[in-house]
């Protein structure tokens, strides 16, 4: 039940777009992880962990780009 | 990092700068895990007091549509667990800017910081409407800065609606819950409460009341109008008090 100003229908608008996330792991943790359009891109969306310390490493925050396979330096 | 490019065909594109900036975050720990094959270790907080910021919706039992901007209570709690536990972290600030969101996550996260035994102070910039605003006053101190806005209003039932008499008592004890949190974390009475937030003819399109910073402070529902230099000097003296 939602308690906002913002009006449903602005809130629920574009309700189709939402992708299901998938389950990889990265940098050793299980994460759940939505495509994006480039190809081996992901947009993190939750850590699946019980440990609470991950949680505050900004590698985890949700909404972080995740690249497979971790681009090769340039030089 | 931006680099100085000698050779302006060595420079790199702005679309990669802009990613590279974006990634920057990560891009040790990527170069951990091509080197290592292991996860680095939490980086070593220098700050002792933890920032949080609550924006956007927050987001509870549904997964809202791309465009809103979300604060995720799935990755806020175990982050507060770790405040708590965490021998180094002295406090916890909270910065919100938020147009409300799921009545069960707000809660939840209210819960949990009222139930801290660290010192927390919130602070209120922009907006903390709705289920914005018993979060604004979980905190053991709140601020709000002058032109910030809450507005307090009735929970809108949406979907689908049986029209009985039980669904006005679903709703009713579900704004219970929130009304009883706020009274019982500020100075506000339930009276005074209530009768904010079902004031009429003074929001465009509900009913309800919309307080600036320091009527919201009148109120009794935040407690003192300030900004960021007031709201850190509160917590560390919040946190010396208790000599942790």
């Amino acid at each position: 039940m939602l308690h906002t100003i913002v009006p449903p229908e602005v809130v629920w608008q574009n309700s189709d777009k939402i992708i299901a996330p998938q389950e990889l792991t990265y940098l050793g943790q299980k994460v759940l992880a939505e495509p994006l359009d480039q190809p081996g891109e992901f947009k993190l969306i939750q850590l699946l962990s019980s440990d609470p310390a991950l949680f505050l490493n900004t590698a985890f925050q949700p909404g972080t780009v995740i690249r497979f396979p971790a681009q090769p330096k340039s030089e | 990092m931006r680099q100085d490019y000698h050779n302006p065909a060595d420079a790199p594109s702005f679309e990669r700068l802009l990613s590279e900036e974006q990634e920057q975050g990560q891009d040790n720990s990527l170069a951990t895990l091509e080197e290592a094959g292991q996860l680095k270790l939490p980086a070593t907080t220098e700050s002792d007091l933890h920032c949080m910021t609550i924006i956007g919706q927050i987001e509870g039992h549904m997964v809202l549509p791309p465009q809103n901007k979300t604060t995720k209570y799935e990755h806020i709690l175990p982050q507060l667990v770790a405040v708590e536990q965490n021998p180094k972290m002295r406090g916890l600030l909270l910065i919100l800017n938020t147009v409300g969101g799921d009545v069960e996550a707000g809660l939840a996260i209210a819960e949990m910081i009222a139930s801290m035994s660290k010192p927390t102070v919130s602070l209120v910039l922009g907006g903390g409407h709705s289920i914005g605003g018993p979060i604004a006053v979980a905190t053991d101190y709140s601020f709000i800065a002058e032109t910030a806005t809450m507005t307090i209003h009735p929970i809108r039932l949406t979907g689908m609606v049986i029209g009985v008499p039980q669904t006005y008592e679903y709703l009713d004890k579900m704004q219970e819950r929130v009304v009883r949190f706020v009274v019982n974390h500020s100075r506000i009475s339930a009276e005074h409460f209530r009768e904010l937030m079902f004031r009429t003819g003074e929001l465009a399109r509900d009913i309800g009341t919309i307080l600036s910073g320091p009527e919201a402070v009148n109120a009794g529902l935040i407690d003192e109008v300030g900004g960021i230099g007031p709201a850190l000097g509160k917590l560390r003296a919040l946190a010396n008090q208790r000599g942790q």
